[in-house]
């Protein structure tokens, strides 16, 4: 399952990213990285999410969305 | 390496802007965005600020000379905001090469790394990186009342012992430990090359202290390959974890904050396009209808009592009628005059972008337009300019500053000129209702969307030949926590804005209004009057439209008529009704939708230059009013944001693009009618 598939508002934890250098490097440092655990809070206009990172919140696009795995939803 | 960053130059170059005596140390703040950093170097500063683009660079740096009694003399830069040392756009990268430069000498003497309590981490691994770099540093812990309201709080004691660098709360919003950080910034510039300690307090030197603290291991060489990188990332998040561990505590939970609530309807897929379209037209209507009306009391003033009692004590000194009377009244007074009438609608865009950004709506507003946006290869955030455009070119160029990318703020900026101010409404109305009567108000209407084309297609083709190089990554997007924004700070905001934009567009302007002025003063050769007593069509500039004119027959307006408007509209859009009526020797039209003789004379002048089809030449000729240059304080105002170069490039590409579509318009019309 990726993460666009997750159900709202449960935690899941990210699995194996299939992304870009560059776009790791980024997502990682926003603290979406693999082993780390986030809430999708809900979906945004556009077909993308807000997600729940420690206590941060970041939108992404679902293309994004799409290319994280979650290992336990 | 791309262009961007072979321009950049030393910190220590480049401060001369701000007037520093030799020798005077350079301290940069360094934070992710949103942190409070711009906030903080205001507090610091004061009303010092210089902010202008790097040289060589469209990337915007704030630069002032910081005195203080504490301290001395600094100067201090406010650095673009970054995510981390590993730059993804010139900003970011500007950022990076001016923290690492591989000399030392050219670094900042002290970097401050500015960290929002909310999310201490990510300002931690920033924080790791510039220790990497090898530049002394310290870090300032900001928007602690924020995280107090979640439940979170930063231990600084604990911090600095975690983290090996001093560690200073401060509040930059309300000043609270501004002074601590004085402090902390002038020990630490004292303490050398080699910054401070911090640990526990410690004021030693770093590597050269008695306390039995372990700070950071030495520097890291950087990494090669993606792998190494990645690895190196964990390295660092594995460093700030161990900080934050001990040094950030919850009291509880905060899951579901009204931070929270409010972005579930602010981003929702249907509820929160119609609030952001409910914000745009606010900030329409503020930045039009509510500035209207002191714009048209400033312009009455100046054009009315100002230039009278000007005439007047002409005059008395026995220069009324001269040239120099001329050169006062319509050349300094109607440009200065010009300028004014801009002042209230760039103070309305100012405060409304302060706003926008201080209450982290902006960021909400980039998450809902961003798939839109991404037909041109913008980001949502580049909606605001946009619209803002269809109100006055001005603001919303200045408005552009929105957006976190150099490259994107470029493209923002070229294609602003696109949309259709309420100036040029004004000749729309008066053209259509003269040549189209009771369809006038669908050929408005059309001009709009040829407005909106001009922008998608323009943004398409730009992004497909000069700007190929600009990223298209989909939408990864950090949303700041709501705040409610401070009066105090927006108005101060708004003011140190507006005063750089009268600093930068006053010359240009005036400039430009008493060229045009001494062009129409001036006798042709060969023309019977004397400097500053001849009729405009004996001029020289007259007889400079007449030179230019021939330009325009393939798209069937060829007149010196004609081309004579244009040139003025180069200077102001609103002023193409006069100067026609001064051309034609008619009254100017109370209302534009009344043009009486002037509607009359217009006819015969499109029927003569197109050679008996005046309906696809008026088309033509709107088209080529619609994309080209707006007016002279756009070119001002694009200056100031993207440099003489690029703003030169974009009056290049509008005039390519106007006359081409505009003889396209004329030929295809001409051939239909």
């Amino acid at each position: 399952m990726t993460l666009d598939q997750a159900p709202v508002g449960a935690v899941a934890t990210i699995g194996p990213i299939d992304a870009a250098p560059a776009m790791l490097r980024r997502l990682a440092e926003l603290g979406v990285r693999t082993g780390e655990a986030v809430t999708p809070l809900h979906a945004t206009a556009g077909g993308g999410r807000l997600l729940a990172v420690g206590d941060t919140r970041v939108a992404l696009a679902r293309d994004v969305l799409r290319r994280i795995e979650v290992v336990a939803p | 390496m791309n262009d961007q960053r072979a321009a950049v130059p030393s910190c220590h170059a480049d401060v001369v802007a701000v007037d520093a005596p030799p020798g005077t140390p350079v301290v940069a703040l360094v934070g992710n965005p949103n942190v409070g950093k711009s906030t903080l170097f205001n507090r610091l500063t004061g009303s010092g600020r210089d902010v202008g683009n790097w040289p060589g660079t469209t990337v915007a740096v704030g630069r002032a000379l910081w005195t203080d009694e504490d301290l001395g003399q600094a100067v201090l830069l406010d650095l673009p905001g970054a995510v981390s040392l590993d730059p993804q756009s010139p900003d970011e990268e500007l950022t990076r090469d001016l923290v690492s430069r591989p000399d030392p000498r050219d670094r900042p003497d002290l970097v401050v790394v500015v960290a929002s309590a909310v999310h201490l981490a990510r300002g931690l691994y920033l924080l790791r990186q510039v220790l990497e770099a090898e530049v002394p540093c310290l870090l300032a812990v900001t928007m602690g009342d924020v995280a107090s309201r979640r439940g979170i709080t930063v231990d600084a004691d604990e911090l600095a012992a975690a983290a090996g660098v001093p560690v200073v709360v401060v509040d930059p919003r309300r000043g609270a430990g501004a002074r601590d950080l004085v402090r902390a910034v002038a020990l630490s510039l004292q303490a050398g090359p080699a910054g401070l300690c911090g640990v526990d307090g410690c004021t030693c030197p770093r590597g050269d202290c008695s306390c039995d603290h372990d700070p950071l291991a030495g520097p890291v060489a950087a990494a090669g390959t993606d792998d190494e990188a990645l690895a190196r990332a964990e390295e660092r998040f594995a460093w700030v974890a161990g900080a934050t561990a001990v040094s950030v505590h919850r009291r509880h939970d905060a899951r579901d904050t009204w931070s929270d609530r409010l972005d579930r309807v602010t981003t929702a897929p249907v509820v929160g396009p119609l609030v952001f379209l409910a914000v745009m037209w606010v900030v329409f209507q503020l930045t039009t209808t509510v500035a209207a009306p002191l714009q048209e009391w400033l312009d009455a003033l100046v054009s009315g009592p100002v230039s009278a009692a000007a005439t007047r004590l002409l005059d008395a000194v026995g220069l009324g009628g001269t040239w120099v009377q001329g050169l006062v009244v319509d050349g300094l007074i109607a440009g200065v005059g010009m300028l004014l009438t801009f002042v209230p609608l760039m103070a309305v865009m100012f405060a409304l972008l302060s706003l926008l950004e201080d209450s982290g709506y902006l960021a909400r507003a980039a998450v809902v337009t961003d798939r839109s946006m991404r037909a041109i290869g913008l980001p949502g955030r580049a909606f605001l300019p946009l619209v803002v455009g269809f109100g006055c070119n001005v603001p919303a160029i200045s408005g552009t500053r929105v957006l976190p990318d150099a490259r994107q703020r470029l493209l923002t900026v070229l294609l602003v000129p696109f949309t259709s101010c309420t100036a040029r409404l004004t000749v729309y109305v008066l053209v259509a209702t003269t040549f189209f009567g009771d369809r006038a108000g669908t050929v408005v209407f059309a001009m709009y969307v040829v407005s909106i084309l001009f922008v998608i297609v323009v943004g398409r083709l730009l992004r497909s030949t000069l700007l190929r190089r600009m990223p298209d990554d989909p939408l990864v997007l950090d949303l700041p926590p709501y705040q409610l924004p401070m009066l105090r700070l927006v108005a101060a905001g708004s003011w140190r804005r507006l005063r750089g934009f009268l600093r930068t567009a006053s010359g240009i302007i005036v400039v430009t209004v008493i060229v045009v002025w001494a062009l129409s003063a001036t006798p042709a050769p060969g023309s019977s009057g004397t400097f500053g007593q001849v009729p405009v069509q004996d001029s020289v500039y007259a007889a400079t439209a007449g030179a230019v004119a021939p330009v325009f027959d393939p798209a069937g307006f060829g007149s010196w008529e004609s081309t004579s408007a244009l040139m003025v509209g180069f200077v102001a859009k609103e002023a193409i009704i006069s100067s026609w009526a001064q051309t034609f020797a008619t009254a100017e039209p109370q209302a534009a939708d009344t043009p009486g003789s002037l509607g009359d004379a217009l006819q015969i002048s499109f029927t003569e230059s197109s050679g008996g089809y005046p309906i696809p030449a008026v088309l033509a000729f709107l088209v080529f009013l619609l994309a080209y240059t707006p007016c002279v304080a756009t070119l001002a105002a694009q200056r100031r944001e993207v440099g003489l170069r690029w703003t030169l490039t974009g009056v290049g590409i509008q005039l390519v693009i106007a006359w081409t579509v505009a003889v396209v318009v004329f030929q295809v019309g001409r051939l239909i009618a």
